[in-house]
């Protein structure tokens, strides 16, 4: 059951807002985006905490490193982004560039990373004058709405628009259909699971939504070893695994899966045997809805190892399952939000490669890929053949896909995932998807037309390599 | 930072410069109070209006309640003001001129 909320008036005061939010020049515009950001930035410990207490997921300490990513990190990168009026001109093609608002935006904030996903949306929609709804998953709602709130009160601090921010919870699912169909709505941000943003797909909103992810890691044989296996081990214990394109799946050449597995045991992880594998299924894995359990996720190795009834070393941060395939019958060879990882090995760069492409596919197109290696042409390959919007290399996948401070992808918490993942593009989102961008486009003659004989348009003999040639004589 | 002039059958409150929220909140009470139950036509004449916050969107729509039949309009937007009321949906309520 949900609480009961006027989306008319909520619509209408977000209009309201989108009116006023138009008059708004850059100058203006960026003095709230940088007061909401410092706002953000200043809460960053108390909201991570708030968020771990309230959704029993993750790390603190990691929830403060996306807490600075979603702020810092995101206003280093749009802060000097031009988003008001015009933002290009180029007089030899005659073509300006205006920037224009889009008006109302839904975001939609997952369990998984409400306060930095908060914090970002509103980051980006401000910079865009965008007024915002944050709808946020009902196991975060508090955590999520006191980051809304202590933006908003930022934002009112530098003259934004009032009600530039709005939040609501505990909808009903025929709340949540009314606004998202809403026809003032602009756009929905659909970061969440599948049913919701197909959700927000059907409502006839334009709507910028996720998929899931399965990463598939591939320590190729030229990879420095340690190196990879350090680099996994911080990004997949990371937040306890959360993050959607943190690694799933390992997969090497038998020729190096002895040292790769030394290596994993000796930076303090643990490779579990078949009959622990069998007892941790079911505490990560719903048979019945065919995917991961919520309880499942976000949690550390010693809480997984004693709901499984598995003993495993003091200190183990990683677990490590070695699978003989992928798919329905291998439950954990799907996406487990949880320091968790699939492990396969291989005959050769063939068969790897086929193996990633596995994982890939089962429940993660388009999202990310990961690789360690020291041989572009491998790395190539291996890229041109993953369904995945960004492939990281010798990067931790967790932070790499998220841009900011391992790679120059823009700093994100809504990763596109193309049209594998049903989604519009494979782009970090981030306040450049947020604008209507107008073109005034300019006379500029086309001197090939000059001497062109029209009447060839119409005679139906000119073929087209005639016309061709005809259209560039003297050109 | 608003003037009212009657006449014959008219109320015209003619605002000036900027319609923040502060300066909204110094107004709304003598907006109200004038234009409550009162028999003539209301006009919000913005000729020297460069800027409308939230504030001055919700008093017209406060008066565009308490005027009922139809009996109030705006005047004299500038465009980009007209451009607010446009997103705001205001010109399916008033007449904007």
């Amino acid at each position: 059951m949900g609480e009961s909320i006027d989306v008319a008036a909520i619509m209408q005061k977000a209009v309201l807002a989108a009116g006023v939010f138009h008059q708004l020049d850059q100058a203006h515009t960026d003095r709230i985006v940088d007061a909401v950001y410092k706002a953000g930035f200043a809460n960053r410990v108390r909201l991570a905490k708030m968020a771990v207490e309230e959704t029993g997921m993750g790390r603190w300490e990691d929830k403060v490193t996306k807490n600075v990513l979603a702020t810092h990190s995101v206003y280093e990168d749009i802060k000097d982004l031009k988003t008001v009026g015009v933002i290009s001109e180029d007089r030899l093609t005659g073509i300006t560039e205006l920037a224009q608002p889009l008006g109302p935006v839904l975001a939609v904030i997952p369990v998984t990373n409400p306060t930095s996903t908060t914090l970002f949306k509103i980051l980006i929609c401000l910079k865009t004058r965008n007024p915002i709804i944050i709808s946020p998953h009902r196991q975060a709602s508090r955590c999520a709405i006191e980051a809304a709130r202590i933006c908003y009160e930022a934002a009112l601090r530098e003259d934004a628009p009032e009600d530039c921010i709005q939040w609501v919870t505990h909808t009903s699912r025929e709340q949540t259909q009314q606004l998202m169909s809403h026809p003032s709505l602009a756009l929905i941000l659909a970061t969440g699971g599948g049913g919701l943003v197909r959700a927000a797909y059907s409502s006839g909103t334009p709507a910028i939504g996720v998929g899931a992810g399965n990463v598939p890691v591939y320590i190729e044989r030229s990879a420095d070893i340690p190196f990879a296996v350090e680099q996994i081990i911080l990004s997949k214990t990371f937040d306890n695994g959360v993050i959607c394109c943190s690694e799933q799946a390992i997969v090497v050449e038998r020729a190096i899966a002895q040292e790769v597995k030394e290596e994993f045991l000796r930076q303090g992880a643990w490779f579990l045997g078949r009959d622990e594998i069998r007892a941790l299924e079911p505490v990560l894995y719903d048979r019945e809805r065919g995917g991961m359990k919520a309880d499942g996720v976000g949690q550390s190795v010693a809480v997984l190892a004693q709901r499984a009834g598995i003993s495993v070393p003091a200190g183990t941060k990683l677990l490590l399952a070695p699978l003989d395939g992928v798919g329905g019958a291998y439950p954990l060879s799907g996406e487990i939000l949880s320091p968790v990882l699939a492990f396969y090995e291989c005959e050769d760069f063939q068969d790897a490669l086929k193996r990633c492409i596995d994982v890939n596919y089962h429940g993660g197109v388009g999202h990310t890929a990961s690789i360690y290696s020291n041989d572009e042409e491998r790395i190539l390959t291996f890229s041109s053949l993953m369904n995945a919007g960004r492939i990281v290399v010798n990067t931790p996948s967790a932070q790499g896909g998220v841009g900011a401070g391992f790679n120059t992808l823009a700093p994100s918490l809504t990763l596109g995932c193309g049209t594998g993942g049903k989604n519009i593009t494979t782009d970090n989102i981030t306040a450049r998807h947020l604008l209507n961008i107008q073109r005034i486009a300019r006379r500029r003659p086309n001197p090939r037309l000059a001497t062109f004989d029209s009447s060839l348009i119409t005679d139906e003999s000119v073929d087209a390599a005639t016309y061709r040639k005809r259209l560039d004589r003297n050109y | 930072m608003v003037e009212f002039v009657e006449s014959p059958g008219t109320l015209t409150c003619r605002f000036a410069s900027r319609m923040d929220t502060s300066t909204c909140q110094a107004i709304e009470a003598s907006v109200r109070e004038r234009t409550a139950g009162t028999p003539h036509a209301v006009v919000f004449d913005l000729a020297g209006v460069d800027f409308v916050s939230s504030a001055f969107l919700r008093l017209c729509q406060i008066v565009y309640k308490q005027v009922e039949g139809g009996r109030f309009r705006i005047c004299h937007a500038s465009p980009l003001v007209t451009r607010v009321f446009k997103i705001a949906g205001f010109d399916k309520l008033v007449p904007i001129e």
